[in-house]
């Protein structure tokens, strides 16, 4: 029992974590090791988005002799704001995962990894075609 | 509470070096710039990455850490914020 909350019922909601009598979930600490779990995930999101911000600006600096410097900066701004919305969405992943696990509550699912892949995949065959044209 | 210990301290360790390596990355690539000011903010940058690899480290000594967050979500958004920040610095320095 957590101290300060109400008694948790004896027969839990099936789908969700313990309840008090009034049907309401009780938040817990969750075990240490599903928090450093969600912790390193978010570590990997903010990673994924440093790394699209330094790609963002590899672009400007380094693929000086693909495409004109316009459109160099649009990729390396469209990389940039792809980092802020990797870290965004990372931060929310984290928040959301969180208040799961304090309620025992299933984990929420998430489309961020397949957007992703997209943005990635995308930005590939965009260099690739860029040096293919040089 | 009472789990067995294992590797779940000393791999979240080595993610927070993972990701103070990845600041770093980005600070010298700010540090590239012919602006003055976004040389320094790369210097800042580079200081904070020391910051997180040093608090990093520290806080994984003590055995009993839930973590540098801990499941506390002013951390959370103290680091969100970082990298938006990061984030914003690298636009300026392209648009230069």
């Amino acid at each position: 029992m957590v101290p300060g909350l109400p008694e948790p019922c004896v027969h839990a909601d099936p789908i969700g974590g313990p309840h008090d009598r009034a049907g309401v979930m009780i938040d817990h600490e969750p075990d240490y090791r599903f928090t450093l779990a969600n912790e390193r995930t978010f570590l990997a999101y903010l990673r994924t988005a440093l790394a699209l911000d330094g790609a963002g600006l590899a672009v400007v600096q380094f693929l000086t002799v693909v495409g004109t410097r316009e459109g160099r900066a649009l990729m390396g701004i469209a990389l940039v704001l792809g980092g802020t919305g990797t870290a965004l969405a990372g931060f929310l992943r984290w928040r959301s995962v969180q208040a799961a696990m304090r309620r025992d509550a299933p984990l929420p699912s998430s489309y961020v990894p397949i957007a992703l892949t997209v943005i990635v995949a995308l930005g590939s065959i965009v260099a690739a075609i860029a040096l293919a044209l040089r | 509470m009472n789990a067995p210990p294992g590797a779940a301290r000393e791999r979240t360790a080595l993610a927070w070096r993972r990701t103070s390596l990845a600041t770093a990355v980005n600070a010298i690539l700010l540090l590239r710039s012919s602006q003055v000011w976004i040389e320094v903010a790369g210097l800042a940058l580079l200081s904070i990455a020391t910051f997180i690899a040093a608090g990093g480290a520290a806080a994984f000594r003590d055995p009993g850490t839930f973590g540098v967050l801990g499941g506390k979500e002013m951390r959370a958004r103290l680091a969100f914020a970082l990298v938006i920040a990061i984030g914003l610095v690298d636009i300026l320095a392209i648009v230069q």
